[in-house]
């Protein structure tokens, strides 16, 4: 049987040996502060690793978050805007009830307005805004978060 | 190999497996996320041209008689027909104000009005085609309209083919 060469152990003289040949780790031939240094190290890289792990899935999260508001707000300002389409379509007489959410589904807030004098209809959320045209710029009063009436009264369309 | 050697060999193989994991699963995240957003991106570029085809083929533009200098929103109708000196107008306008004017800021367009022939329109000496034609690395969204342009003694069949795109 071919013997391993003895290793030096470094340090002191009479150092104990830590663990036995069954030890989990093999570190028989180290001293206590070397193996603990050395572990400390592989502590250090783990702990750097999950931190580059922990970075990049935040980061992800973010994007994730960004991309549901950006199609929550899109979504609910074509449906006001098909609403209006709809009400201005039919004609005098028509009337629907339909409901705009308080927030985006991520939880953010967002403003929602119709200007008549530019006939479009407007969403504002995550500091950005998107615009759609209307069909018609015969609009009074304002859509408002949560239960809306649209109204067709001889051509022009509200808000209750 | 030393007894010593044997973890950090483990180690090291172990953290490389993870990290070679983590990079493959970043990537597919990434190529997944950007596909979804893609289609999503088209998704609502078909409803802006639909929305933008709509404003001008339905509407009369606002204020009614509008300009260069007054407009507010295009419309190209008069009397239920395209009305052809909006038609005009439209082609001689800058394109900054005709995208304003369609609310379509964050996007390119390009319009032809074409007979049912499909050969590109020409009227008072001029074809009639407005916008930017995409380019290679775009992003792109075509509808077609068949309607009919006034020009006060005759009407014209006209297949208007709306471009609507994107640079990625």
């Amino acid at each position: 049987m071919k013997l391993m060469p003895k290793r030096k152990i470094l340090g002191q003289k009479n150092s104990k040996k830590i663990g036995t040949s069954h030890n989990l780790f093999f570190f028989s031939s180290y001293s206590k502060g070397q193996v603990s240094m050395e572990i400390l190290s592989y502590y250090i890289i783990l702990f750097g690793v999950f931190l580059v792990t922990l970075i990049v899935v935040v980061a992800n999260q973010r994007i994730i978050e960004e991309e549901k508001s950006n199609m929550d707000a899109r979504r609910i300002l074509v449906m006001a805007k098909n609403e209006i389409d709809i009400a201005t379509n039919v004609g005098d007489g028509y009337s629907h009830a339909f409901f705009l959410p308080q927030v985006l589904q991520s939880g953010k807030d967002y403003n929602i307005s119709v200007s008549s004098e530019d006939q479009e209809i407007r969403i504002v959320y995550n500091e950005r805004n998107v615009t759609l045209p209307l069909l018609t710029n015969n609009i009074t009063s304002a859509i408002k978060k949560g239960n809306n009436i649209i109204k067709n009264t001889k051509g022009l369309v509200t808000f209750e | 190999m030393n007894k010593g050697q044997v973890l950090a060999g483990d180690f090291f193989l172990s953290m490389a497996i993870f990290l070679v994991i983590l990079g493959i699963s970043m990537m597919m995240f990434n190529y997944v996320s950007a596909q979804v957003r893609s289609n999503q991106e088209e998704d609502f570029m078909h409803i802006v041209a639909i929305t933008t085809a709509d404003l001008l083929i339905k509407t009369p533009g606002l204020p009614d008689d509008w300009n260069e200098t007054n407009i507010k929103s295009l419309g190209l109708v008069s009397n239920e027909l395209l009305n052809q000196s909006k038609v005009v107008r439209l082609v001689n306008m800058s394109y900054d104000t005709a995208k304003d004017g369609m609310k379509i800021s964050q996007y390119e367009i390009l319009v032809t009005f074409n007979d049912i022939n499909g050969t590109v329109l020409n009227l008072s000496g001029m074809n009639m085609s407005f916008g930017i034609d995409p380019i290679i690395e775009s992003q792109v969204v075509k509808i077609q309209r068949s309607t009919l342009i006034d020009n006060g003694t005759n009407r014209i069949p006209t297949v208007i083919n709306l471009v609507l795109w994107r640079r990625i």
